[in-house]
């Protein structure tokens, strides 16, 4: 009960607190239209490919499907796409990775596996339509000579094990998505005020006086700071869904569930940063600091390829923003939602760890 | 009958010693007076009886059990008024009180009543809707009051609650402390202001140096010290005046100003106005008034612990 009574408390004050919104609400929605608006071009427009695209494949497929796949590279050649057999997997990702070619197949009878390069290079996007194309194609053949076999050929065809293959995003897909994620992180600025700020306005006094435990004031101030983050999610993600028209894809509740964890993960590891920090200045410039390089190397602001091998990319993979945008990415536009489960544990796992810091340090101390 | 029982009550930060074995014992229906110079102990003991600071040795019963043992059953009959106000802006005025008195285990329409009960107490009955931000510091320290009441304790520890506010308020303040005194709660009250504790206060301890070193009602304290006098000497200019020089004269055992009043507090047995008013001739400075006071609060504390309680 006394819980319950600290969440509503909580929530009363920051529903009550219009700069709350602004920072929260109103801040991810503007900069979500200015930036999706500015960066059409970045994401739709005036991109030509001059080059042959260089693409690996290996066949663990049937022989009927190798020899309708040689007659697809044939005529893909043609259009400017340069097929080449690796029967070897690795050397093929590999191959992926380090920019040689610009995706890696394997063709099996259960579907086509794509490697590509990063969501953001354009290659991955038209190899992706390319082998929906090859998919839709052989599925029509198929059922011509065996209607059977065609039933039984799954409608993701294509998709079901695809890697990085994916629909390419728009601007304001990409922006939807950065300013949730981003939104989610935003929730350690309110929580390293939790303790703070009962400190500054003198109640952690009566909170200690009161016959409560501090395992309750914890518990119900997270609560109440989660209930509103994920409120504020939510209205972002409707707002850019009906007002903006940008694709959250056929899995929100998995989309929710990865914005919910890094809720939980930035909420955790604020309150753990406000104990570990000596003063409310430090805590401040700390939370500052770690939102703002997290935004920056999450891709927050403009697209990171975090599989170029760069410095860069090595320190941004490492942005709690960059593995859940990628995750949200990969099922909102691939479909995968099983891209979705090791982002979430990573979350989750974190978050416990900054908790039992923040315990570790409210059960030390005297008062909150 | 005792409400609280302090036995040997000491409490450590590192090497230093805040509190060192203090005992007290505050029976039901008193008004407890605290007395102590900044840095004295006397908030850090106020601190481990409401449960705020952990306690590194000595015991403290509430009722007749113990803190340590019963942490829940004590604090809920615990009240404090904290010596800084402790209100969340945001919050209406009945919604503070109710969220406070919610804690110590109020609910439906006890605590409704509770809480609407709390803030006519304090005379803040028709701001029940109004926001903190609007209101005075007086107003303010009010509703400070009324959030720690409003649970019905057995035991109100009252922290400094008329620092920096106007008179008005105060004397409210001071009323409203004797009116629940009235109805039956035990109140524990500090103050730097020494006129309030001799007015409300029916029993005192002056603590110093984390040791209670005086303890009994207003009457008993002053019996300590009848071989003391208090003699003020108003001055045209005191700004230069060597109080050294003073200290020295015969039976003289300190000497403070305050603006230009000179206070000097000496034994009592020894006659040494005279000399006194020639020092200050000698000195050529002009002497506005002179009386000899009856030792009051003041010139106990003073006499004992060598500093004034502002200090």
């Amino acid at each position: 009960m006394n819980i319950f009574r600290i969440f509503i408390k909580e929530m009363k004050s920051n529903f009550r607190d219009s700069q709350t919104f602004i920072f929260f609400l109103a801040f991810p929605i503007i900069l979500m239209t200015i930036l999706g608006t500015a960066l059409t071009n970045a994401f739709t427009d005036g991109v030509t490919i001059d080059n042959e695209m260089k693409i690996l494949y290996k066949n663990e497929g049937n022989k009927e499907l190798a020899v309708y796949f040689k007659a697809f590279t044939s005529e893909a050649l043609n259009h400017g796409f340069q097929f080449a057999e690796e029967n070897n997997a690795d050397k093929g990702i590999t191959a992926v990775k380090e920019n040689e070619v610009a995706a890696f197949i394997v063709l099996g009878n259960e579907g086509v596996d794509v490697y590509g390069s990063d969501i953001n290079t354009i290659e991955s996007g038209v190899i992706q339509g390319l082998m929906a194309g090859f998919a839709n194609q052989y599925s029509l053949l198929q059922q011509k000579i065996n209607p059977v076999i065609a039933e039984e050929i799954p409608n993701d065809f294509i998709l079901t094990s695809s890697l990085n293959g994916k629909e390419q995003p728009d601007s304001m897909d990409y922006y939807a998505v950065s300013m949730a994620v981003m939104l989610s992180f935003f929730s350690l600025y309110a929580s390293y005020q939790l303790f703070r700020g009962e400190k500054t306005l003198k109640t952690s006094v009566r909170l200690i006086a009161a016959p409560i435990t501090k395992g309750e004031v914890l518990i119900g101030k997270m609560a109440g700071s989660f209930t509103m983050n994920a409120f504020f999610i939510l209205v972002l993600i409707f707002f850019s869904k009906y007002v903006f028209g940008a694709e959250w894809g056929e899995h929100l509740w998995m989309v929710l569930m990865i914005l919910f964890s890094l809720i939980l993960f930035a909420i955790c590891l604020g309150i753990a940063i406000s104990f570990v920090a000596k003063t409310p200045e430090a805590t401040a410039s700390i939370s500052i600091f770690f939102v703002q390089i997290a935004c920056f190397l999450g891709g927050v602001y403009f697209p990171i390829d975090t599989s170029s091998g760069s410095l860069f990319s090595f320190f941004a993979s490492f942005s709690p923003l960059t593995w859940s945008n990628e995750a949200l990415r990969e099922i909102i536009f691939a479909q995968n939602v099983a891209a979705g489960y090791p982002v979430i544990l990573i979350n989750i796992v974190i978050a416990a760890a900054c908790f039992f810091i923040a315990v570790w340090h409210l059960h030390r101390q005297e008062g909150l | 009958m005792n409400v609280l029982e302090i036995n040997q009550l000491t409490k450590k930060f590192g090497q230093f010693i805040a509190v060192d074995g203090v005992s007290l014992a505050i029976m039901e229906g008193e008004i407890f007076g605290f007395l102590g110079a900044n840095g004295a102990g006397k908030s850090t003991t106020i601190n481990m009886i409401a449960g705020l600071l952990k306690i590194s040795k000595g015991e403290i019963k509430l009722l007749g059990k113990d803190l340590k043992r019963n942490s829940k059953y004590v604090k809920k009959n615990i009240g404090l008024v904290p010596q800084d106000i402790a209100i969340y802006e945001d919050l209406t005025a009945l919604e503070n009180v109710k969220f406070f008195a919610g804690l110590y285990g109020l609910r439906g329409n006890e605590l409704n009543k509770n809480a609407i009960e709390a803030l006519d107490f304090v005379g803040l009955g028709d701001k029940q809707k109004s926001y903190p931000k609007s209101f005075s510091g007086g107003m303010k320290r009010r509703l400070n009051i009324a959030c720690a009441i409003a649970h019905q304790p057995k035991l109100i520890i009252m922290d400094e609650p008329t620092v920096g506010i106007d008179p008005q308020s105060r004397k409210h303040i001071l009323e409203s402390v004797k009116k629940l005194n009235s109805n039956g709660c035990t109140i524990i009250y500090t103050s730097h202001y020494m006129e309030e504790v001799e007015a409300i206060c029916s029993r005192i301890a002056i603590i110093d140096h984390g040791k209670v070193i005086a303890e009994g009602s207003k009457e008993q304290l002053i019996s300590l010290i009848t071989d003391a006098k208090d003699i003020q000497v108003e001055v045209k200019d005191a700004a230069d005046f060597d109080l050294k020089e003073v200290n020295e004269l015969n039976g003289v055992r300190s000497v403070q100003t305050e603006g230009n009043v000179i206070q000097i507090y000496s034994d009592a047995e020894v006659n040494n106005l005279n000399e006194i008013i020639l020092h200050f001739m000698k000195k050529k400075v002009e002497i506005r008034s002179l009386k000899e006071n009856a030792p009051n609060l003041e010139t106990v504390f003073l006499t004992l612990t060598g500093r004034k309680l502002r200090d």
